[in-house]
Parts: structure tokens; C-alpha cells; sequence
């Protein structure tokens, strides 16, 4: 009893370190910055940027972002003000309270603290989930949330069980296919005593949050998002269909290579990579390097033995969890497998709760074959891992934004930094868009006045769709050229180094006068130029 | 519906469906590669003169284009190619004959380790109607005719028959680099297995061992002397540089020279990491289900190794077959986990042909899935059960007339120069032709022509052991000739040739137009032929 509690304790603090030592890795993504931003708009107006009374669903870049995680960093944005830090505090908070939360739920239907303290213990140390919970990623709340929903509807507390599945509706589109299958699930799992009270209680203020959201599917563009990301606009090209025809006949092109079947497979290939030994253990998420630390897995590949040895154990409890974690592993990369990526740990994060108890049945299913003492499984456990872990933190720390220091934004704040330092001392700043959506970063390290910015924006943009946005006071966002400088006015150019290699510029002797902004590997990803 | 020795038709029946699908249109359909050929025409020279194309006297390893081919299957052929002569069917024959014993070995294997008749069945049907079976059945795939050699000599050892084993296994060497990996591992589990359950007694063991020693030593020997060794070098994990650029990679970036970074960064470990994502990726679903191998010669277009759906069955199967038998689970279990990894060492992953036995494990899980699924539909009661089978067996139907499609019709057209299509006609032509020419140049555009040239022509084998020279080889350690007599492999400059000649061009510019078009059966050009 002590040991457990004292060891789900280290675990939980072991967590919260990996997930907020060095904070200034990964450098600040576009998504945060914006939901950084607003949350400070809405703090200080009541208004977003685009200037929307509270706004449920934010405009935003014109991506539509669900509102919670705007609104439950309010006090993190109001107590420590608007830093890449504060922003990520919700998402680190979810992160580590995942683990405590996952042991509660595991110890409490099983009976098994074991199994509850190791799978709380590979969640702590998981590549998959550490990664997404040191940025602000609504995906990681929504992980948690759905988490958190599970373990009040397992105890009995319908009320905030809805409330908090409500909740995740508002956080992560991919909930909006989750939540349904998973209450669906736990409905038929854990009966409850009374229909009535499930009725009252859960599924009528559940309704509460789920009808603006079918209304909106129905009447509004809201969901023009989903659309355009689904699987179902993407089919085969005509050339190939041709290709195919010619080879067999059309009554064969409509047998076997038919629309249909065409998705079907497709549908099939994009499920199965989340399943497949490359995306879990050994290369990460390859569709985007944003989204796995370089050249790692999702997962630490030792534990690939347990996963196959723990997901054909039979249940050892009387307790329905086994059967819905297993309903969730084959639920959970649905929304993924949906979408045109062929493969994305963001829309399949919740694979990991489910991934996990099963490697922790393994782990705890084999120790006890092995006939090993249960306290020394976690012992031997945190041991085998240990190497693994050190290689992983090495990869992420040191190596994953310098692989690809383009994708990961590197350098936007010490670009954006010196632009504020200097700006009063030129008539026109050109800024390069190159990295994308610069005035959301410039808007965030200025901390701009959100009542100001509103106004400028109105007089920019009414009506249409914000894809871009190209001024802001004297600066304009905008690729640089070197000929801009011709004019009379004093004029500050900050090029990206795409632009420089480009524009021929570090073959000429003037490069010399340009100032690398942000170093990382033997250049700089931005360069300023003046005249 | 318990299956019981009453129903004993069953199993011929089956085989003789698993022999149509396999040898229909042989002959001609795939085309003959140059693989097969290089196995057909060592054959044909070896029965006419005691020496292959090289002249080396009854060798065990082929040098053929450079790549050390182990003899066996050539040796195999000999009868075969005395009998019909030189055709692509007589190359052929040895592999489909092995490849039907191959479905009757798992019969009785499995037969023999579960007492469970209907999977034994199930088993030989799943087989017969697999993808990857069915591919690499049809063609001289030496690494198949190897496959059915160690499941004889698993057989073998099951029913406590030592001495002939060992000797099939050590056999299964003479044919396939692959196998002389997972067959001794496979031998030795076996062993292991008999001697724990003191089926057998450790002495008796001793005869046997030593004369498999004494069988191993000629290929070994050969081995360690053609060259095959240089060849793993070429195609080995070590081939593969990309390990070796990501260790040095990562130090750079690290700047730094300190012990833990030495270490954790190492070449070792980047090579370790990159020999286990070859391995797994023989489990990867999409491979398994969806898409196949990547190499056009191994693989029908838009089919995986085994039917779309037969994940299911494979989920189901896994802890069935445990219920069923766990000694035989943890066989079927142990020749999973060793199958992929000659694959796994060489530096094209996954790959179908290397891994090979691997789908004899699969396919023994996802027949223990089927007749659980058939276990639970059995259940219900009539008219419901009967839809189930309905159902069931319509889909399963519809996968089997997929692959067949795939396969029969659009294989060969969507990939015609990996299958070597229309090299007999382009050769015909050329026979053909050749008298009136002074010169003639073939095309190199595509692997290993000349062997097909010699195969096709039943050249005279006396007369290539006399004047046969290999180029050296390239980056994988792959030669070809490039002169027989007056044909020249390779097309030069179309200044450099000389009057008088015949051109037999790939899609190489030329300054001319054809003066004819040999098409590829997707109406493609596929040889344009020309004169100066």
C-alpha cells in the first residue's frame, strides 16, 4: 500500500520533469503561437483576434480551432503572461496528470496495482506521449480529457463523466468521431444500475455539447475542415484508371479496381500503419518530422516483446476494462486512417493509453510466469529501459531540430525578437513569410495589444478567410529582395535561408554584412539585412 | 462438421486445384527471367558436358552472371531437361512438383502435431490459394523448391526419423543462400524440442550430426571458395551505407567527442537499430495485407503476401492454435520469428523471396483462425449458420478471384521489362535475322540478356565455355557477358556501329526511325528493332 503510493508519486514527478525540463525545445509551432495569442485576446477584450465575442470554434489561421484549450489557459496566460511557457503549461499539466490518473483507473477496475503502477510508469517514460505533452498540443488534452471522462463514467459519476466528454468535443476534431464510439463502448461495458439516471444524468447534458456540433455539421461550413482532409475526396488518378482498364476491361476495372475497393484498401494500408512495427518502434511518425523525435519510434522498441505477448493475454479480472481498452486500440486510429496523411501520431494519439495497458500486461503477465517478486518487475523494468531512454532524450534534445530545422520553426523568436529591438529605427521592415504565418509570432513575442490588433484586422480582412496576413504596423510579411533597399527610406530586410540560397545572395560579398539571427548547424535560418 | 478420414477426397482435391492454379500456361506465362534461365541453361550444359556455362567441372555453386548461385536446382532440373529439352516448363517442372509437396508436407505436419484433421485441411487449402505460395510457385524459385525440402525434413524429425532428416536438411543448402540460415536453426530447435520430451537419446544424435558435417563440407567449402562470400558483401546489410552516414551525422551535430556520445551514436548500434527495421519490417501489416513486396518480380500489382482480409483470421488464429497445440504453437511461433532473418541481413527489406518460409507459420495461424471462425459460425443454428458460410465463402472467393485477376492479367502488363516479357520473340528475331548481318547488338537495358539469348538458341554449351567473359561486377556484385560470337550485348554510339548491322534496341534514341516493333502485351513498345 505505501510502496505503491510512494512509487506512483516518483513516477508522476518523473513524468512532470520530463516534460518540462528545457522548455525552450521544441521551438514555438504556429498552432501555439495562435493559441497563445488568442487566449490572451480573449483575456483582455473578451474578443479573439479576428474580433468574435467568445468565440466557440476560433478562426484563427481560417483552420477553425476548437475553443477549450484557448479557454482553459486562461489562468496559465493570466498568472505568468504570455511566454512560449505558459502556453504549454495546460498541455504538461494533462501530460502528467495522465499518469496518476491512468494508475487510479487501472488500479481501481483491476484490482492489479501492479499492472497500474507499470503502465503508469511506461506512460511517464513514453516517446509518444512526452513529445506531445511539451507543446501545446489540444490533441494531449484531449487524451487526457477522454482519460479522465472513462475514470469518472467507471465511477459512477455520469455527471462529470458527460461534461468532460462534452468537453472533448470542443478540444480535438478527432474526438468528434472518438467520444461517441468510446460513451457507445462504456455504455455496453458498464452498465449502469438505472437507465433513467444514465439518461438524465449522462446522456441528455452529454447532448447538450453534441447537437451544435451535428447542427453544425449539417448547416454550416464549420466542418469544411474535416472535409477537405478526408480520405474520401482522394481517389485514384484518371491516368492510372486508364492504365488499369487498358490492361483487363472495364467489366475488370469495375470487379476489383472500382472506387470502392480503391478506399477500402486505401483505408486499410493508412489503419494498418499505425499498427505497423515502423510507425510504433523504430522510425516515428514519417508523414511529419514535427511530430516524433528523429530517427525514434513512438514507443522504446524493448517494449515490443511485451505489447505481443500482452495483447494475447486473456483478461485476468472480472473487469470489463480489458475488453474496452481492446475496443480502443482498434478505435483509436480511426480518425487518422480517415484523413488523407497515411500516417499521423497527432489524430491517433489516443493509441497510446490502450498500447500501453497492453504492454503492461505483458510486462506483468510474463514477470509473473517468471515467477519474478512483483516489486522487482517495475525495478527491472525501469532498468531495461533506461539505455533506450537516455538515446530517445538524446535524440530529442539534440538532434530533432537540427535534422530538420525548417519544420521546426527554428529560430522565430530570436527573428522576431530583434524585429521588436529595432523597429522604431526603420520606416519599413520586410519580414519573410517563408516559415509561414509570421504575424502570429510577431504578434506573440510583442505581445501586442489584442483591442489594436482587432481593429487592424477588421480593416484587412472582413468577411474573407484569413490564409495569410501581410502587414502589421511597418512591417510587412512579404519575401525580401535585395533591391528593395534602393529607395530613400530606411528599410530592414529579414530574409529566411531558403530565400538567401535562392536570391544567389551568399555567393555574393555583401553577405558578409548579413546578421545570422538564429544559428543552428553551420547557418542561420533567418539573416537580417539593412541599408 | 467434424472432418474425419471418411472425407479423404478432400485432400486430393484440394491439391489438384492448388496444381492448376500453379501450372497453368507455364510455359510461357511469366516470362522466363534470367535467373531461371541461368538455372535452366547450367542444367542443359551440365547434362551435355559435366561442366556449366563457364566450364567448371560439376560445380556446386553457379558462377553464372557473377552472383554464386547454389547448384542445386540446376542438378534438380537435368532429368527434366533431358526429357522435354531446353523449355522454359522443363526449368519450371522441378519447383511446381516441390511446391504441391509443399502443401501435402504441411498436411502432415500439421496432421502430426495436432491430431486436428480440419485444420490440416484448412492449412493445405489456405496454402494452395496463397499469393505468395501461388508467385513463387510458378517459376524455377529455388528459395521454394528449399522451403519444401525443410518442411520434408521438419516432417521428418517429427516422426522421430533422424538420419533421413539430416540429410534433407543439409540438402536444402545446396539450393538456397537463405536456408542455410534458418535451416540449421531450424534443425537444432527441433532436436532440442525431441530431446527435452526424451523422444530421443542424445547418442543417437551422433552418427547423424557427423554426417551432416561431412555432408555440409563440399558446399561450404565451395562457398568460402566461389566467391560467395564477396557476394554477401555486396548485398549484405553492410551494402547499406545509410547507418554508417546517420552515426557520423549525429556526432557532427553533436560536436562533441565525449565517451556517452562515442557510444550511443556508433556505427554498431546505428547498424543494430537498422538490421531490427529490416527484420520487423516482415510483420509490417501494410506488407503482409495491403501491398506486397516492392520488388515488380516479386509481386502481383495491388496485392499483399496473403489476401486482404486474412488479418482477421491471423488475430483470431494466434491464440487459437496455442488452445489447439502448444508445442506446435511454439513451433509455428519459432519459424515465424527465424524466417525473416536472412532477409533481414541483406539490404533490400522486406523482402518476399528471402523470407519465404515465413508464410508456412502464417498460414498455419490464419488456418487456426478460419476454423475458429467456422468453430463459432457452426454454433448458431441452420439458417443462420448456412448464411455465415455463405457469406463467408463468397468473400473468401471474391479475394482468391482477385489475386488470380491481378496476377493472370494485369501482372505482366504492368511491369513487362521486370518480368523479361518478349525477350523469346526479340530473340526469335534475331535467330532469325542473323545471317544477314554482319554485327548484331542487343540491348543491356535490362538485366542479364545474354543468358536468355543462350537459353532461347540452345547455344551450343562447348562453345560459350570457350569464349564466355564476365564484366566486372557492378555495385551489387553482378556481372554480364557482353559478346557471344557477333552479338554484342550493349548498344554504342550509333556512330560506332558499323555497316552491316542489326539493332535490337530497348527505348535507347536512336537517329532512325524502327524498321520494326516487337510490343509487350500492354501494347507498349517493347523492343525497337533497326539496321545500318
Amino acid at each position: 500500500m505505501k510502496y505503491t503510493h510512494l512509487a506512483i508519486t516518483i513516477i508522476t514527478a518523473i513524468g512532470l520533469i520530463l516534460r518540462s525540463i528545457y522548455t525552450h525545445t521544441p521551438p514555438l509551432l504556429w498552432d501555439e503561437a495562435a493559441l497563445g495569442y488568442n487566449a490572451y485576446s480573449i483575456l483582455h477584450t473578451l474578443r479573439d483576434e479576428h474580433g468574435q465575442l467568445l468565440p466557440i470554434v476560433f478562426r484563427s489561421f481560417g483552420d477553425f480551432k476548437p475553443g477549450a484549450y484557448i479557454y482553459l489557459s486562461l489562468p496559465f496566460i493570466y498568472t505568468f503572461g504570455l511566454n512560449q511557457f505558459s502556453v504549454r503549461l495546460l498541455s504538461i499539466l494533462a501530460g502528467t496528470l495522465s499518469i496518476p490518473l491512468l494508475y487510479f483507473l487501472i488500479a481501481r477496475q483491476t484490482k492489479n496495482r501492479q499492472l497500474a503502477i507499470i503502465s503508469s510508469f511506461i506512460l511517464a517514460t513514453s516517446p509518444f506521449h512526452i513529445h506531445f505533452s511539451r507543446g501545446a498540443w489540444e490533441t494531449n488534452l484531449n487524451t487526457f480529457l477522454i482519460l479522465l471522462g472513462i475514470f469518472l463514467f467507471t465511477q459512477r459519476r455520469y455527471f462529470y463523466s458527460s461534461l468532460i466528454f462534452g468537453l472533448t468535443l470542443w478540444t480535438y476534431q478527432s474526438a468528434k468521431l472518438l467520444t461517441p464510439l468510446i460513451i457507445l463502448s462504456l455504455i455496453v461495458l458498464f452498465p449502469p444500475r438505472q437507465i433513467k439516471s444514465i439518461f438524465f444524468r449522462f446522456i441528455l447534458p452529454f447532448s447538450f455539447f453534441l447537437l451544435p456540433i451535428i447542427a453544425g455539421i449539417v448547416f454550416s461550413t464549420d466542418a469544411n475542415r474535416l472535409r477537405v482532409i478526408s480520405l474520401l475526396s482522394y481517389s485514384r488518378p484518371v491516368s492510372e484508371q486508364q492504365l488499369i482498364t487498358n490492361e483487363g476491361s472495364p467489366t475488370d476495372y469495375s470487379l476489383f479496381y472500382q472506387p470502392a475497393i480503391f478506399l477500402t484498401r486505401n483505408f486499410l494500408s493508412r489503419y494498418f500503419n499505425h499498427f505497423s512495427p515502423q510507425f510504433l518502434f523504430t522510425i516515428g511518425d514519417w508523414q511529419n518530422s514535427r511530430h516524433s523525435a528523429v530517427y525514434s519510434g513512438q514507443f522504446l522498441i524493448l517494449l515490443l516483446p511485451f505489447l505481443l505477448f500482452g495483447i494475447f493475454q486473456k483478461p485476468k479480472s472480472k473487469s470489463p476494462l480489458h475488453t474496452l481498452m481492446l475496443i480502443w486500440l482498434l478505435i483509436a486510429p480511426l480518425p487518422a486512417a480517415l484523413t488523407r496523411d497515411s500516417v499521423s501520431s497527432v489524430r491517433s494519439h489516443t493509441l497510446i493509453i490502450p498500447l500501453i495497458f497492453f504492454i503492461a500486461l505483458g510486462v506483468t503477465s510474463l514477470t509473473t510466469k517468471l515467477k519474478l517478486p512483483p516489486n522487482l518487475s517495475l525495478i527491472s523494468l525501469a532498468l531495461l529501459l533506461l539505455l533506450p531512454l537516455y538515446l530517445y532524450l538524446e535524440l530529442y534534445y539534440n538532434h530533432t531540430a537540427k535534422k530538420n530545422p525548417t519544420e521546426y520553426l527554428y529560430g522565430y523568436q530570436s527573428a522576431i525578437n530583434y524585429t521588436i529591438k529595432e523597429q522604431s529605427k526603420y520606416d519599413q521592415i520586410i519580414f519573410t513569410p517563408f516559415y509561414g504565418q509570421p504575424y502570429i509570432f510577431y504578434l506573440f513575442f510583442s505581445q501586442y495589444p489584442p483591442l489594436k490588433y482587432q481593429a487592424l484586422n477588421s480593416a484587412v480582412s472582413s468577411g474573407l478567410d484569413v490564409g495569410q496576413v501581410d502587414q502589421v504596423d511597418n512591417i510587412f510579411f512579404s519575401t525580401p529582395h535585395l533591391g528593395y533597399l534602393q529607395s530613400t527610406s530606411k528599410t530592414l530586410l529579414i530574409f529566411s535561408h531558403d530565400e538567401i540560397l535562392r536570391q544567389g545572395i551568399d555567393k555574393q560579398p555583401i553577405f558578409d554584412q548579413f546578421v545570422p539571427l538564429s544559428p543552428i548547424n553551420s547557418y542561420s535560418t533567418f539573416y537580417a539585412y539593412h541599408n | 462438421m467434424p472432418i474425419t478420414t471418411k472425407h479423404h477426397y478432400l485432400l486430393p482435391l484440394i491439391l489438384i486445384f492448388a496444381l492448376v492454379i500453379r501450372s497453368i500456361g507455364l510455359n510461357h506465362y511469366p516470362a522466363l527471367n534470367p535467373d531461371e534461365a541461368a538455372l535452366g541453361y547450367n542444367a542443359y550444359s551440365i547434362l551435355t558436358t559435366a561442366r556449366d556455362e563457364h566450364g567448371h567441372f560439376l560445380p556446386l555453386h553457379l558462377l553464372s552472371f557473377g552472383d554464386s548461385k547454389p547448384a542445386g536446382y540446376s542438378y534438380l532440373a537435368i532429368p527434366f531437361v533431358a526429357v522435354l529439352g531446353l523449355t522454359p516448363l522443363a526449368v519450371r517442372l522441378p519447383n511446381l512438383i516441390f511446391s504441391i509437396l509443399s502443401i501435402y508436407f504441411v498436411y502432415r505436419l500439421v496432421l502430426l502435431s495436432t491430431k486436428n484433421r480440419t485444420l490440416a485441411l484448412i492449412s493445405a487449402l489456405v496454402l494452395s490459394f496463397n499469393p505468395w505460395h501461388i508467385h513463387f510457385s510458378r517459376g524455377a524459385w529455388e528459395a521454394n523448391t528449399a522451403l519444401s525440402l525443410v518442411l520434408l525434413a521438419t516432417l521428418l524429425v517429427q516422426s522421430r526419423r533422424i538420419f533421413p532428416a539430416s540429410i534433407i536438411f543439409v540438402l536444402s543448402t545446396y539450393f538456397y543462400h537463405s536456408a542455410r540460415i534458418y535451416a540449421p536453426l531450424l534443425f537444432s530447435y527441433l532436436l532440442f524440442l525431441q530431446l527435452r520430451s526424451r523422444s530421443i537419446s542424445f547418442k543417437s544424435l551422433i552418427s547423424p550430426a557427423i554426417f551432416c558435417i561431412l555432408l555440409a563440407i563440399p558446399v561450404l567449402y565451395s562457398f568460402a571458395t566461389s566467391g560467395g562470400a564477396s557476394r554477401f558483401s555486396g548485398v549484405g546489410l553492410f551494402a547499406d551505407t545509410g547507418p554508417l552516414n546517420r552515426s557520423e551525422e549525429l556526432l557532427n551535430q553533436d560536436a562533441s567527442t565525449s565517451l556517452d556520445k562515442r557510444l550511443i551514436h556508433n556505427r554498431r548500434v546505428q547498424y543494430i537499430l537498422a538490421w531490427t527495421d529490416k527484420y520487423l519490417w516482415h510483420f509490417n501489416p501494410n506488407f503482409l495485407f495491403v501491398d506486397g513486396d516492392t520488388v515488380p518480380r516479386s509481386k502481383s500489382p495491388e496485392v499483399g503476401q496473403f489476401h486482404l482480409l486474412e488479418f482477421i483470421p491471423l488475430l483470431i488464429g494466434i491464440p487459437a492454435l496455442f488452445h489447439i497445440s502448444r508445442s506446435f504453437f511454439s513451433l509455428t511461433l519459432f519459424l515465424t520469428l527465424i524466417s525473416p532473418l536472412a532477409a533481414s541481413l541483406t539490404f533490400q527489406s522486406p523482402s518476399a523471396l528471402r523470407a519465404l518460409p515465413l508464410v508456412i507459420p502464417l498460414t498455419i495461424f490464419i488456418s487456426a483462425g478460419y476454423q475458429q471462425i467456422l468453430l463459432v459460425i457452426a454454433r448458431y443454428s441452420k439458417p443462420l449458420s448456412t448464411v455465415a458460410l455463405v457469406l463467408l465463402s463468397t468473400v473468401w472467393l471474391y479475394f482468391n478471384i482477385y489475386y488470380l485477376d491481378s496476377y493472370f492479367i494485369h501482372q505482366e502488363k504492368r511491369y513487362p521489362f521486370a518480368w523479361n516479357s518478349r525477350f523469346d520473340q526479340a530473340i526469335a528475331y534475331l535467330q532469325d535475322h542473323s545471317a544477314f548481318y554482319d554485327h548484331i547488338y542487343f540491348t543491356n537495358h535490362y538485366d542479364q540478356p545474354y543468358i536468355l539469348y543462350l537459353f532461347y538458341t540452345k547455344y551450343p554449351p562447348r562453345q560459350i565455355q570457350s569464349q564466355i567473359k564476365l564484366t566486372t561486377p557492378d555495385h551489387f556484385g553482378f556481372s554480364t557477358v557482353r559478346q557471344i560470337d557477333n552479338i554484342t550485348f550493349g548498344i554504342p554510339d550509333w556512330d560506332s556501329i558499323p555497316e552491316h548491322s542489326l539493332i535490337i534496341a530497348a527505348n535507347e534514341t536512336m537517329p532512325i526511325s524502327p524498321a520494326s516493333t516487337i510490343l509487350f502485351s500492354n501494347q507498349q513498345p517493347g523492343f525497337n528493332i533497326y539496321t545500318k
